[in-house]
């Protein structure tokens, strides 16, 4: 069991609540960009909703975007420079809400992008019901391997999240 | 020789209007001539009076659009209705009489008639009758030289195989209208 | 992604003119500049521009992106951008209101950026015909925050060229988004135009700040997000500070205002070719018609103006709106000074002979 802090993941104290998952995520990240040796050629983009201040947390390339359009962003970084691993880190306003088109758009053109959803309820303001997919409706609008594979890739992971006001 | 030419060319779409305004603007522009070409897309285009203007000047053009034309090509019966009040005395029209058959009182002196789309028909070329006119208009007005119209027709539809050969020959049936 | 095989790059230097419409000509500046990313959605009257760029990206191994939509293209400029890359959108009216909040971004976070308006009728669906009803938008807003856009007006399909050229260098020089602003008319027009070689104004400057991974260097962050007590003002001052200097140095206009003239038509974009004709149509040895065509929109030349209108007994504006322009004219002329305004919108074009009429009928002249 590794309890150092990664390479890439600051020396500072983060403004999560205590026992948020968040952190938990950060530090994943952090770890599998310093496994994969990646650091010089990684950007990350920041979401709008807690993790708007991901960016401070990680040592690496990393941009913020308006709320919903970070896979917009990625894709423009990523065309551009198709030598970078380029990833964001969305919840659920961000990738399921507003940002619904950008997110079906991006994985209808099979961008090459890593997508991490923090799939739980909004959780910036009081507890709010979110748009996240009801689970066993996601073929009705994820028509291939592809896209569920684009789609679900961050959300394996079981996290604790603060679900009361 | 200060030379200043303003043209409208009327039709329905489909009739060339806007490869024909093409070939002469880049005729124009080959002899280093000022050209302006302004295709309409707009509300005009039901009723099928789809046009574009031609300016050609020895000088710099201001306006790109044009009030009261120096030529009027009008290749069907809405197109002379539409733009008949704004010729001037010395306006040069051409009619296209197989699909024109009122000609009204013109304030234009000089109008040339001919049944443009049945004789690009007879020539088994029903889409070159744009390019027919175009050979009577440069006949009339020799505002560039026939050379550079011949080297703007086929420099427009170079890759399109035989159809150069005959859009050259339209035009050379135009000539002898 | 970028191929081995020869990339076709039309020779820069021509003496040769060649026919192309307003829109193709930007996009063909936006290649000569090195603009190597475009993300668009299909909107008349610029659809030729569209089209255009992906035909020619393609030419030259860029990237060519049809969006979803005009508000993922903008967010996929200021992806692209912030790796350094030359960046480039286009929309018409209704597409530019979508773009407003990745603008606003992009400013934000000092991103270069090309954005063009082919304006046209509005406001709404509005239709296809041409207007310069923007204007406002483009040079007082549209989006969040106190940021501006450098507002270029061509006049013409070579302006629209060498505009564009200008308009990557000053987004790259001082790292703001840029906007070219024409309407149907110019984007649709054609005109011959020799591909001349522009004078380089601007030196090339390295983007230190680019995503482009860290590799042997701290982090980049892209962000207008500053959180901390007095941070976003610190930035704010900053940033009007980079206005103030543009205010200073990137004023453009043309005029010709002959020596005893009566009446000074103030327009510009394709209504500036309108007041030439104008001008043409009325001069005569007495009274004579002189013209003041603004080519930046911000910065304005109000100074300019001012001089230029000195000692003028009428100011006539002209616009394809209801006076938006108007309203800069006024603050650089102040009240005392007799501005009349002449405008039609709706997609319609006004007619130099109506306003002719309108010049007599109000004893301009």
């Amino acid at each position: 069991m590794n309890f150092t802090r990664p390479k890439y993941l600051r020396d500072r104290p983060t403004h999560y609540c205590p026992g948020c998952g968040h952190g938990v995520v950060h530090r994943v990240i952090a770890e599998v960009v310093e496994e994969l040796g990646i650091r010089g050629k990684t950007v990350g983009i920041a979401p709008v909703g807690c993790a708007v201040l991901a960016y401070d947390y990680w040592d690496f390339d990393c941009s913020e975007a308006a709320h919903g359009r970070a896979l917009a962003v990625a894709t423009g970084i990523k065309r551009s420079r198709p030598d970078l691993a380029v990833f964001s880190y969305q919840g659920d306003g961000d990738l399921v809400a507003i940002g619904t088109a950008e997110t079906i758009h991006a994985a209808n053109r099979g961008e090459n992008l890593t997508c991490i959803f923090i799939n739980n309820a909004y959780n910036y303001h009081k507890p709010q019901r979110s748009n996240k997919v009801k689970k066993g409706s996601e073929k009705s609008f994820l028509k291939s391997d592809r896209q569920k594979r684009f789609f679900f890739g961050g959300s394996s992971f079981s996290v604790p999240y603060r679900v009361g006001a | 020789m200060k030379l200043e030419l303003k043209i409208i060319i009327s039709g329905f779409g489909g009739q060339g209007i806007l490869s024909l305004g093409k070939i002469i603007a880049r005729a124009a522009i080959k002899e280093k001539l000022h050209a302006a070409y302004m295709p309409s897309y707009g509300a005009e285009m039901r009723g099928g009076t789809a046009n574009c203007k031609i300016i050609v000047s020895s000088g710099e053009i201001a306006s790109p659009y044009i009030n009261r034309p120096d030529v009027l090509i009008a290749l069907n019966q809405p197109s002379l209705d539409k733009f008949k009040t704004k010729l001037k005395e010395e306006s040069a029209v051409f009619i296209n009489t197989s699909l024109i058959d009122k000609e009204y009182n013109l304030a234009a002196k000089k109008t040339f008639s001919f049944p443009f789309s049945q004789i690009a028909k007879d020539l088994g070329m029903e889409k070159a009758a744009n390019i027919i006119v175009l050979g009577k208009l440069l006949k009339e007005i020799e505002f560039v030289k026939k050379e550079t119209v011949i080297a703007s027709i086929k420099e427009y539809f170079s890759g399109k195989g035989g159809i150069i050969t005959r859009n050259l020959k339209a035009f050379r049936e135009g000539q002898n209208l | 992604m970028k191929t081995k095989k020869k990339l076709k790059v039309h020779s820069y230097f021509s003496n040769k003119p060649v026919l192309m419409t307003g829109n193709d000509a930007v996009g063909e500046a936006a290649i000569k500049s090195g603009c190597r990313f475009y993300a668009g959605y299909p909107i008349t009257p610029q659809n030729e521009l569209t089209a255009y760029m992906s035909r020619r990206m393609r030419d030259v191994g860029g990237v060519f992106i049809q969006a979803e939509s005009e508000l993922a293209a903008i967010n996929m400029v200021f992806g692209a951008s912030s790796t350094g890359t030359r960046a480039m959108t286009s929309s018409s009216s209704p597409g530019i209101s979508l773009k407003q909040e990745g603008i606003s971004y992009i400013a934000g976070c000092e991103l270069p950026a090309v954005i063009v308006n082919a304006q046209r009728g509005g406001p709404g669906l509005g239709n296809i015909g041409p207007s310069q009803s923007d204007y406002f938008q483009a040079t007082k807003g549209g989006g969040h925050g106190d940021y501006h856009l450098i507002v270029l007006a061509p006049t013409s399909v070579e302006e629209a060229f060498t505009f564009t050229v200008l308009g990557f260098d000053l987004a790259d020089y001082y790292r703001n988004p840029v906007m070219i602003l024409s309407d149907a008319i110019i984007g649709q027009m054609a005109e011959g135009i020799v591909f001349k070689k522009p004078r380089r104004e601007y030196p090339k400057k390295k983007k230190a700040w680019a995503l482009t991974g860290a590799r042997g260097r701290p982090q980049n962050i892209i962000r207008s997000l500053y959180l901390g007590e007095r941070v976003l003002e610190k930035h704010n001052l900053k940033l009007q500070e980079k206005y103030h200097l543009i205010e200073k140095k990137e004023v453009r206009f043309r005029q010709c205002v002959p020596e005893n003239a009566g009446l000074l038509v103030v327009a510009y974009g394709s209504m500036y070719r309108l007041a030439k004709d104008i001008a043409a149509g009325l001069n005569n040895s007495r009274k004579r018609v002189g013209l003041f065509c603004p080519l930046t929109l911000w910065p304005f030349p109000y100074r300019a103006l001012e001089k230029a209108a000195k000692g003028i007994k009428n100011i006539l504006v002209v616009e394809m709106s209801y006076g938006q322009m108007l309203e800069d004219v006024r603050l650089a002329l102040g009240k005392d000074v007799s501005i009349s305004f002449f405008g039609r919108a709706g997609g319609e074009v006004p007619e130099g002979e109506e306003i002719i009429d309108y010049i007599l009928k109000k004893k301009l002249l």
